[in-house]
């Protein structure tokens, strides 16, 4: 981010006064989270920040006669949680509690989206769905604009640098009124939405007709959009639900704008936008007259169930896969493990210690593992292809063997017994013949570093059997095998092709889990993200299917930032219920193998499969987004409807 | 031109001359060695960043440090006066963290939460958390230590109330 002047005006007054000495060398800037981010991507470096957080006067929700009145330094988190905009502007609360994530929540005002104008505000399709005004002050006065007067243009007002939001004044007409707000991004939070409806209703004094109904769609369009055809079609119809389904085309399909291809093809954006519009006149609908809608929604949605199995071998056939330890024991008992394998968060170091201590009979605490320093560590192959439980553990358990060797002859020479007589328990070497003939672990070792002059050290190379494949594939290629399955429940909304995953369970044949915890662990994780490939990771725009929707593999598409390439965030998984089979592997070391890559493998299969189950639909890249199932979906239905014989 | 700032950082009143073009994060990390709070998309997405900023918990990639005047910043290294606090003692022991890019972040996100919540449903700890991305635990067991954090801690301050 470039320098610039910083001034921070602690009143509206100032602040005019600030922005009028500047003019167009300032940025306003109020939560931030806009603003600062071009800056640090240099999008725009500005002269001069007017930073408005110190104008408490423009912090309030209030309710005044026949209007609600908002600060324009209101927080999204403020407008979210207010019990007035929930009963009073319930489209604006949603839409508030669409935006982003509760962090950002906490930062971002209603000023700044405002003055933004990003077609995608979901703020300003909520104010614009409520038959809001802005007021704005300037060099000439105080003035109040209707949203078509303040937007003129994706990210463009009709505001001169001088001019300042003051506040949004939302109408509260009498009677039955509602509103309601739909969105759909990538996922459930952190999203821009891919198509966005907000719309508010009045019904005649019996309830019974519409009398005014306003439809405004976000991200279609240069600025928000009202759907003018579907709001007079309505109006003085019949207030059900069965009105709002027949004229719902009005607001979609070809009577969209067309958008540009963006987080969606322009089919599947105009496709969504006669839904969610259809579905926040429902909501507001719903409010007005009281109806409850869970029964109405559930009927969208069909479930399925999938399963799917896999099977992984650590490393490829014929492929070299050593691994070398250093591992000494000092004269007090503790251990030092050195080994190439990488704790990167899969919890190697933790499994690694456990083995060391173990194979030493010493406690985990007297282990420490050295790793991740080509400069000094022994050689290994990479922290790679699920390998390292299974190769660091055989090399720590030879290792481990050289060790014990020397610590059973001080265990002889002090004890007097034949060394062959013992092992190692608990932090003892023991005769197991005579197990009152004993000495710690740490004595031994020191009569062996200065009693008989030999070190208790181990050095190991373990290389696993991966001998190249002979004919027909054949041979000892394979020195592990794992096992992998997943059972998946999935909601498919038929309207609008979005899939969520309701319930999974996945299961892995890990042999000895050495960590039963991390294995847990690795098994969630790996769920998740074989459900971000198969719902909504798009990793690169290059696979052109001919067949599907127009516009769909648009280079737009490719990721670019978070928001783009969008891993499920906390809402967007169920609880996974992860398990683990322990299968003892005669190789293993402890008969330990792995858990760690092939956790992510029957995952999306096993959606794909719920998914078929559930709608009879196949999709065959991944991810199945939500336009590829309604396409497909719309393919069936056109397929099923054809006369027979063709 | 530099600003003489006054803030709270963890209980300790700070004093320190910042560019008006240094964000929180970068005063916390690299002029305080603070370096709890990650940095990593710094557009605002990821929550690794997250701090305390008067009671409510910010991106502080989006903050700028001279627009936290006289304000009180907390981060994970402010937590538990004796020992753990309820949510770290709760990641650990439930093995939350992996990587543990996002833990810090992910705790201060759920300090707030349960700060102004203390009884969240198991809907409302995931939309608490669903500003903090984590790429390696599918948020189950972050869930489930932040919901234990909050038992854990409505129990101490129902034996608080007792005693009174």
């Amino acid at each position: 981010m470039r320098d610039f002047e910083y001034l921070a005006p602690q009143s509206v007054d100032e602040a005019l006064k600030v922005l009028k000495e500047r003019g167009s060398t300032a940025t306003v800037m109020a939560g931030g989270t806009d603003v600062l981010v071009w800056m640090n991507r240099r999008e725009i470096s500005p002269e001069c920040v007017v930073y408005l957080g110190g104008l408490d006067e423009l912090r309030y929700i209030r309710e005044e006669s026949d209007v609600l009145r908002i600060g324009a330094l209101t927080t999204q988190a403020e407008l979210a949680s207010s019990a007035l905009l929930q009963e009073k502007a319930t489209a604006l609360a949603v839409a508030a509690r669409n935006c982003a994530g509760p962090v950002v929540r906490n930062l971002a005002t209603i000023g700044g989206n405002l003055g933004t104008a990003t077609p995608a505000g979901d703020l300003i399709l909520a104010v614009a769905a409520l038959d809001g005004t802005v007021t704005v002050r300037g060099p000439k006065g105080e003035r109040r604009l209707r949203l078509d007067e303040l937007l003129v243009g994706p990210q463009k007002t009709s505001l001169v640098p001088e001019d300042l939001i003051i506040e949004v004044t939302i109408p509260l007409p009498v009677g039955k009124t509602g509103s309601g707000f739909q969105k759909l991004g990538k996922r459930k939070a952190m999203t821009i939405s891919t198509a966005s409806a907000a719309a508010s209703v009045v019904l005649s004094d019996d309830g019974a007709t519409f009398e005014k109904v306003i439809v405004a769609l976000g991200s279609l369009g240069a600025t928000v959009i009202h759907s003018t055809a579907f709001e007079s079609a309505l109006q003085g119809r019949p207030a059900t639900l069965e009105e709002i389904e027949k004229w719902r085309h009005l607001a979609g399909g070809d009577a969209c704008p067309s958008p540009r291809a963006r987080r969606a093809s322009a089919w599947y954006r105009c496709e969504v936008a006669a839904v969610l519009a259809a579905r926040a006149v429902e909501d507001a609908l719903a409010i007005a007259t009281g109806q409850d809608l869970t029964a109405q929604r559930a009927a969208k949605k069909k479930r399925g169930k999938g399963v799917a199995g896999a099977i992984y071998s650590m490393s490829p056939p014929g492929f070299p896969n050593p691994c070398a330890v250093n591992m000494q024991m000092r004269e007090d008992g503790s251990v030092v493990l050195q080994i190439g394998i990488v704790e990167m968060g899969q919890g190697s170091t933790t499994v690694l210690t456990q083995m060391a201590a173990e194979a030493l009979a010493v406690p985990y605490e007297q282990v420490t593992v050295y790793t991740a320093d080509t400069g000094t560590m022994p050689y290994d192959f990479g922290t790679v292809s699920s390998r390292g439980t299974f190769v660091g553990g055989n090399a720590i358990l030879k290792a481990a063997a050289q060790i014990k060797e020397v610590l059973y002859d001080a265990a002889s020479a002090t004890l007097g017994a034949d060394r062959e007589n013992f092992v190692l328990e608990a932090g003892f070497v023991v005769d197991k013949y005579d197990p009152e003939r004993r000495m710690p672990i740490g004595e031994a070792a020191r009569f062996a570093h200065f009693a008989l002059k030999k070190l208790p050290i181990g050095t190991a190379y373990y290389y696993p059997k991966s001998s190249a494949p002979g004919e027909n594939m054949q041979g000892e290629t394979i020195a592990a095998f794992y096992y992998h399955a997943t059972v998946a429940e999935v909601e498919v909304d038929v309207e609008t092709g979005v899939v969520e995953v309701s319930r999974l369970y996945a299961a892995v044949d890990c042999g000895k889990a050495i960590n039963p915890a991390g294995v847990e662990g690795q098994v969630e994780g790996g769920a998740m993200q074989a459900v971000g490939w198969a719902l909504r990771e798009d990793g690169h725009p290059g696979l052109v299917d001919s067949e599907g929707p127009p516009e769909n593999y648009n280079p737009d598409f490719m990721p670019v930032d978070l928001e783009s390439y969008a891993i499920a965030t906390s809402m967007d998984l169920p609880e996974i219920q992860a398990a683990f089979v322990e299968v003892h592997d005669p190789e293993g070391p402890f008969g330990a193998k792995a858990a760690g890559e092939i956790s992510a493998n029957s995952g999306a299969p096993a959606v794909f499969n719920a998914i078929h189950d559930a709608v009879g639909v196949r999709v065959y890249d991944m991810p199945a987004s939500p336009e590829k199932i309604l396409w497909a979906l719309q393919q069936k239905a056109q397929a099923e409807q054809a006369p027979a014989g063709r | 031109m530099k600003h003489e700032i006054h803030f709270v950082l963890n209980g300790e009143e700070q004093t320190v001359s910042v560019e008006p073009n240094l964000t929180l994060l970068e005063l916390l990390r690299d002029t305080l060695g603070v370096t709890s709070p990650k940095r990593s998309c710094e557009q605002g997405e990821c929550g690794a960043c997250t701090v305390i900023l008067d009671g409510k918990a910010v991106n502080s990639c989006l903050v700028l440090a001279v627009t936290i005047e006289g304000k009180a910043v907390e981060t994970v290294d402010g937590l538990g006066d004796e020992g753990l606090h309820p949510l770290q003692k709760h990641f650990a022991e439930l093995s939350a963290a992996q990587c543990g890019y996002c833990t810090p972040g992910m705790i201060m996100a759920a300090k707030a939460l349960i700060d102004n919540n203390p009884d969240p449903s198991y809907e409302e700890v995931k939309e608490g958390l669903s500003g903090n991305m984590c790429r390696c635990t599918g948020y189950v067991k972050p869930v489930k230590a932040v919901l234990a954090a909050a038992e854990e801690l409505r129990g101490s301050v129902s034996a608080t109330s007792r005693e009174d």
